[in-house]
């Protein structure tokens, strides 16, 4: 393949020349017609010779010298994108040879350092997935075999958590398409005008008797007067959930959860809050909470509740961020740009 | 009363394990985390560890290391990564077995059983003569017999085969035989312990494609049959 790219390279070069030097040829040749009508000094005949030869090798060698600078990072980038396209994604090639070319070797290898990235990522989530997967299967497993084997009795209490378990295996499912379809942006928003008072509070109602049953106050504190949000309505009721759904159960009985809603004084975006009066995030932990399955050790959920909201909030143009006390509680605050 | 130590940082795991291992009459400690794992077992002493390797805090591959350095007691390793890698270097760190998750708790019961009682053999003097079957090694006069005929085996070749029959069922990893081999033979190579485990059957076993003694854990090493 490389062979004969410059085989061909090397024939085109070969034709300009022999063009070029046919036309020199046919040039002097033309001069020393015309000069030999004019007095010649003898014995120059050699002179001239030499001089042509000279300039036909100097000529050679600087084909040669371009061909070498244009064809050499030809080669690399040759080599090199097969490596990629066979999936080594660890090629680069040198930036060398003129300008046009070293662009083309530096965005080569953005290009590859990208695809190298995306491999490490899905790979780094292929095996998070399979760890997350077969912790509930083994708890599912053992259990069905554990009343198989008569260990167990088959009452409610020993078939509940393996039902529960299944539960938690298609919360994750679920929970992995709506990540995955965010994080390659395959993710379509539907964007409409959305009063988020009305959308708060409706996140807030769904919560009300989990809440009750709970002993937590859920107060929503969003004014009248905010502007209409071009958001997908759909989209920001899950991260509201998933930031309630954290906040009571990290909430004591006689806690309180916050839902408010603030403009930004100079009315570019919205700050949205949720905040709790809970045990809050430890500060080794608090940096890490947007990391996919990254959860306290007693949590319930996917650990994917948090990595999906920060998702849905970057896609929207907004950011998203955590306060926490140890023992007072944490608040999560995310924005959402306003349009004019 | 043997003593079962099983970390777990998923409690519905380690009350599974500790169900059925009660259920045949071992004593069942448990712990979530690496840290109090290694508090666990320096206060009660296990005979055996089961062992997760994802934990939260400080995970099994640093456990083991840490166990390793003050004892040898057992260590079964539970994974739910698929990862080859992380078996191996378990095995390498001191492991003496590792399933992996979903796995079946009846299995787990019958490898803790198999693991203690290697170690209870393995605790004594070396045998002089191990027989599995109709394969007899006289291990100081270095002589193989297989149904009462002679087998000749080289150095090198007998040293491996001793190692891995002293210690049925147990599994040896590449590298874990290539220091077997160590004084013996010099050997670089971890691949070459393919070519001398694959000379051993061609010798010892009546069919080579369906081994009776020595069989292959793949991507991980060979182990010597477990009656």
């Amino acid at each position: 393949m490389r062979g004969r790219f410059f085989w061909r390279i090397g024939g085109l070069l070969a034709l300009l020349f022999t063009l070029t030097a046919g036309g020199c040829a046919l040039a002097s040749w033309l001069l020393f017609a015309g000069a030999s009508l004019l007095p010649r000094p003898p014995g120059a005949l050699p002179f001239v010779l030499a001089g042509g030869f000279m300039v036909f090798v100097l000529g050679l060698a600087l084909v040669g010298r371009g061909f070498r600078r244009m064809a050499a990072p030809i080669g690399d980038l040759i080599e090199a994108s097969g490596q990629v396209a066979e999936g080594d994604y660890s090629a680069r090639m040198a930036e060398r040879g003129p300008r046009e070319v070293r662009a083309m070797a530096r965005s080569f290898n953005a290009m590859a350092g990208r695809l190298q990235n995306s491999e490490q990522q899905r790979r780094a989530l292929l095996a998070d997935v399979t760890h997350e997967l077969r912790t509930p299967l083994t708890v599912v497993q053992g259990n069905l075999e554990a009343l198989l084997d008569g260990m167990y009795p088959a009452d409610e209490a020993h078939l509940k958590p393996i039902l529960d378990e299944t539960r938690v295996l298609s919360r994750l499912i679920d929970d992995l398409r709506t990540l995955s379809l965010a994080e390659s942006g395959a993710l379509q928003l539907l964007r409409e005008p959305v009063d988020l008072a009305a959308l708060g509070a409706e996140a807030a109602a769904s919560f009300r008797a989990q809440a009750e049953a709970a002993g937590v106050e859920l107060a929503v504190t969003v004014g009248d007067d905010l502007p209409l949000l071009e958001i997908d309505p759909l989209r920001i009721r899950e991260v509201l959930t998933n930031l309630i759904a954290n906040a009571l159960r990290h909430t004591p009985r006689g806690g309180r959860v916050g839902i408010a809603a603030q403009p930004h004084p100079a009315r570019h975006w919205l700050t949205v809050s949720v905040s709790d009066t809970g045990e809050g995030i430890p500060p080794d932990d608090l940096p890490h909470i947007f990391d996919r399955f990254y959860k306290s050790a007693d949590s319930r959920g996917s650990g994917l509740g948090l990595a999906i909201a920060r998702n849905l909030v970057l896609m929207h143009g907004g950011e998203i961020s955590a306060d926490s006390a140890p023992g007072q509680g944490t608040r999560i605050a995310f924005t959402l740009p306003v349009q004019s | 009363m043997k003593t079962i130590l099983v970390v777990d940082d998923e409690p519905k795991i380690t009350q599974l394990a500790r169900d059925y291992l009660e259920h045949v009459g071992y004593t069942v400690v448990t712990a979530r985390d690496g840290r109090s794992a290694l508090a666990a077992f320096r206060t009660h002493k296990p005979d055996l560890m089961v062992l997760d390797l994802g934990l939260p805090e400080m995970d099994g591959l640093d456990v083991t290391r840490a166990v390793r350095r003050e004892s040898s007691v057992p260590i079964v390793m539970l994974t739910a990564r698929g990862e080859e890698s992380d078996k191996l270097v378990g095995l390498e760190l001191g492991a003496d077995d590792y399933m992996v998750k979903p796995f079946s708790p009846k299995e787990l019961v019958a490898r803790v059983r198999a693991v203690l009682r290697r170690a209870e053999t393995a605790g004594r003097e070396p045998a002089e003569v191990i027989r599995a079957g109709e394969l007899t090694l006289d291990v100081p006069r270095m002589k193989a017999t297989v149904a009462d005929r002679p087998v000749e085996l080289t150095a090198t070749e007998f040293q491996l085969l001793a190692a891995l029959a002293a210690q049925p069922g147990r599994i040896f990893t590449r590298a874990q035989l290539l220091d077997v081999l160590r004084g013996v033979a010099f050997e670089s190579y971890e691949r070459a312990i393919d070519a001398h485990i694959k000379n051993i059957r061609r010798k010892i076993e009546p069919n080579s494609r369906q081994p009776r003694y020595l069989f292959t854990v793949y991507g991980v090493g060979y182990k010597f049959r477990d009656e």
